[in-house]
């Protein structure tokens, strides 16, 4: 499963490269010598967009059982969480220094690199509860406390780099 | 209570042990500032528990509504200290009491002072936007306001902006209005926070004809169903979000 999983993470991850060629090309200041290549930090930003996106889609299904808005299928929650876990891991390579851009073109703050230690345990505690999730999940067969506090911690983990590390 | 109904009655009193008071905070007055104290706290608390704990802090945002909705309407048909029309002055005058506390020769108020009236109304209005804009909002993570089926998601982020940053502003305020409060008790020897709980204050001022007779609990109670219910058809008539596919 989780091999399966991470493929079509690969899979998406070179879509993304490649529609960022063909879409960043026009962008890059044409009156200057045009550089070579895609803009790194732009790229970086483009692949945890699609990261980000794909992890709240996954994970809306799984809070809306943890809130009783829907029925518990634990089948579906272990193959959202299983996503979960492994778009997070798109997300410890796709904040290099070039891509601090700030807004319009990243919410991502500039603390995320000024505070590198705070934000590396954030995500790292993320990956964490995102692992702990996958694993309540292959074991509770109902929407359970247990799932709901793994739920719980994962959607605290969350809020809390949101709170620091984004911008609103 | 007290109620001197003429001269002698007044100086009778002054040389007796039991100090004169006169009623000003109607029940209602006194349940909603209390509860409102109450529920801001609850909804800042569930907010830092996290995701989980949103229905929560919903529930804090409904009362918080209905509280502020009813101090409005309160402040139009309540009893005498409540109404706006008599505690809220003109900038003119408001100016002219701030210098006046500055001189230390400020008049006395047995209800809301010109200050206190500006931060009466500063609270209430940005409390009841803050709450409003709650309704809309969206976190993000997994969870909308009910009100965000009405609105693209674009201007729903905006608006929980606004319910993130206001908040500072909010607390700021409460933080002066609580500084002011303790220097009417401190410095003034004048304690309004017992007030806000009994009701009363010890007073030498000729002024029963201030003293409120009935707390119109009755009207308050009408006025709180009201709200109620119209919150409660906002909410449920709202489009329900469109929730995500789960692809």
């Amino acid at each position: 499963m989780k091999l399966t999983v991470k493929t079509l993470g690969f899979a998406l991850l070179a879509t993304v490269s490649a529609n960022l060629f063909a879409a960043d090309a026009p962008a890059e200041k044409p009156a200057a010598a045009p550089a070579a290549g895609p803009n790194p930090g732009k790229q970086a930003i483009a692949v945890r967009k699609a990261a980000f996106t794909l992890i709240a889609n996954s994970f809306k299904p799984i809070g809306d059982a943890a809130q009783g808005k829907a029925e518990y299928n634990q089948a579906d929650i272990q193959k959202r969480a299983n996503r979960i876990l492994v778009l997070s891991e798109f997300l410890d390579s796709s904040f290099p220094e070039a891509s601090n851009l700030g807004e319009p073109d990243t919410k991502s703050k500039a603390e995320i690199w000024t505070q590198k230690a705070d934000f590396d345990k954030k995500l790292k505690d993320f990956q964490e509860h995102a692992a702990a999730l996958v694993k309540v999940s292959s074991t509770e067969k109902t929407a359970s406390d247990a799932f709901k506090d793994a739920f719980g911690a994962l959607a605290k983990d969350c809020k809390g780099c949101h709170d620091s590390f984004k911008a609103k | 209570m007290t109620q001197p109904t003429d001269k002698q009655d007044n100086l009778n009193t002054e040389n007796s042990i039991e100090p004169k008071t006169v009623k000003i905070w109607d029940v209602p007055v006194r349940i909603f500032h209390w509860s409102l104290v109450t529920l801001f706290i609850a909804a800042y608390v569930t907010n830092l528990l996290g995701p989980n704990y949103f229905n929560y802090h919903l529930w804090a945002g409904y009362g918080i509504i209905v509280l502020v909705v009813f101090r409005i309407l309160w402040g139009f048909v309540g009893t005498y200290h409540a109404r706006f029309f008599n505690f809220v002055r003109t900038p003119v005058a408001t100016t002219k009491y701030a210098l006046s506390v500055l001189r230390k020769k400020d008049v006395h108020y047995l209800g809301h002072n010109p200050l206190g009236a500006v931060m009466v109304i500063a609270l209430l209005l940005a409390i009841l936007v803050q709450a409003v804009t709650g309704l809309f909002s969206n976190d993000e993570i997994i969870n909308l306001g009910p009100l965000y089926g009405y609105i693209n998601d674009d201007l729903s982020l905006k608006l929980t902006s606004i319910h993130r940053q206001l908040f500072y502003w909010i607390a700021g305020a409460i933080f002066l209005h609580i500084a002011a409060v303790l220097f009417h008790v401190w410095f003034k020897r004048d304690n309004i926070v017992k007030a806000m709980f009994t009701g009363k204050k010890n007073t030498d001022e000729l002024a029963e004809e201030k003293s409120i007779s009935s707390s119109r609990i009755w009207l308050a109670i009408i006025i709180v169903a009201i709200v109620i219910a119209a919150l409660v058809w906002i909410i449920s008539g709202a489009p329900e979000a469109v929730s995500d596919p789960g692809y």
